[in-house]
């Protein structure tokens, strides 16, 4: 009887298992993880927990997913700095260490997002960055007013500003408005509260509209009349 | 003011420019460089965080004239347990009025605020 009981109770709770258990790092096998033959197909979470027991395709298919999410974040927040292909790949090493340090699923990019925004600023607070540094002498000595404005000038002069934000400011709008991570994931991302991400994310675009001030109309009609 | 609010550029001005911004790509192979540095980490790995367990030094052994003293004061320690033991000369070793002292000190000892409930008035507890 009480054998029996134990066993019913065992299969009931093999799925709720697995997620708490994925935190402890010990990967339970379930039946939709071991039937997976196309791992294009398979969902986060079960990559996750293949990822757990050192599948590589499984993690493979992973890195395929977010490895371009992620050099984006770690691009922006370092400047365009020459590390960010090694930055990126650290991020998923340490995913690879510990998968099971995600709870749930669905917050898999927020924990890479944030891992590598550590990993940049741990990194790059003992060097400078200066890989963006330099544009800004360059556009404010090449543009005139009425001086002609590719669009690649153009791109290197908002990174300029984009740049000298603060760190905070720089992830919030980096994730909110280039990553299009809504209010909420972003905040989760970032371990505050929502409140604290809009007010982050006005407080950039305030300094954003300040540094670029006059300059921005300018670049703004210029880029209306190379599309014209 | 008129002229900052000129100069001031609004929430949709801020978002064209915002798309303009550079959107950088990995350089292809990122997926391969990653296998390679993880498969040429978990070798390190392998090799370097290890520490291979050297054998124990063994104890060496006392000489056989050290072993006498051991032994002597070993027999002594036991002899003069098993004597006092045996005659039961161990009880000398204890004062007996420690323990009537300690009784008399705890005999007048009660917790406070009890002689006053002895004398309250039950009936007239509101």
């Amino acid at each position: 009887m009480d054998l029996a009981l134990l066993r019913i109770a065992t299969e009931c709770l093999q799925p709720i298992r697995l997620n708490q258990q994925m935190g402890a790092q010990v990967a339970i096998r379930t039946p939709e993880a071991d039937q997976v033959s196309d791992w294009r197909n398979a969902t986060d979470g079960i990559l996750l927990e293949a990822s757990a027991r050192h599948e590589q395709r499984a993690f493979a298919e992973l890195v395929s997913r977010y490895h371009r999410d992620v050099f984006r974040v770690v691009w922006r927040l370092s400047n365009g700095h020459a590390e960010v292909d090694d930055v990126t790949q650290e991020a998923f090493m340490r995913l690879w260490a510990n998968p099971g340090q995600i709870r749930e699923a669905k917050a898999l990019k927020g924990w890479l997002m944030r891992v590598a925004a550590n990993l940049v600023m741990d990194r790059f607070r003992r060097k400078p960055m200066e890989e963006l540094e330099a544009a800004d002498e360059v556009a404010d000595s090449a543009l005139g007013a009425e001086a002609q404005v590719d669009r690649a000038q153009v791109a290197r002069e908002i990174d300029t500003a984009i740049a000298s934000l603060p760190e905070r400011q720089k992830l919030a709008l980096t994730l909110v408005h280039f990553e299009q991570m809504t209010n909420i994931a972003a905040a989760a991302a970032m371990e505050i509260s929502v409140d604290a991400l809009e007010s982050l994310l006005a407080r950039a675009r305030r300094g954003l509209k300040e540094k670029l001030g006059e300059r921005g109309k300018l670049l703004l009609a210029a880029m209306e009349t190379e599309n014209e | 003011m008129n002229n900052g609010d000129r100069t001031q550029m609004t929430d949709l001005e801020l978002d064209k420019l915002l798309a303009a911004a550079s959107r950088p790509a990995p350089l292809p192979g990122f997926e391969q460089r990653l296998a390679q540095r993880m498969a040429a980490q978990g070798a390190q790995g392998e090799g370097s965080n290890v520490i291979a367990f050297r054998p124990r030094k063994a104890a060496p052994a006392p000489s056989r004239a050290a072993r006498w003293p051991f032994a002597a004061a070993l027999a002594a320690s036991l002899a003069i347990g098993l004597w006092l033991g045996g005659s039961g000369q161990l009880s000398n070793l204890i004062d007996p009025a420690s323990d009537t002292a300690m009784l008399d000190s705890s005999t007048g000892f009660a917790p406070a605020g009890l002689e006053d409930l002895g004398n309250a008035d039950v009936d007239n507890l509101s």
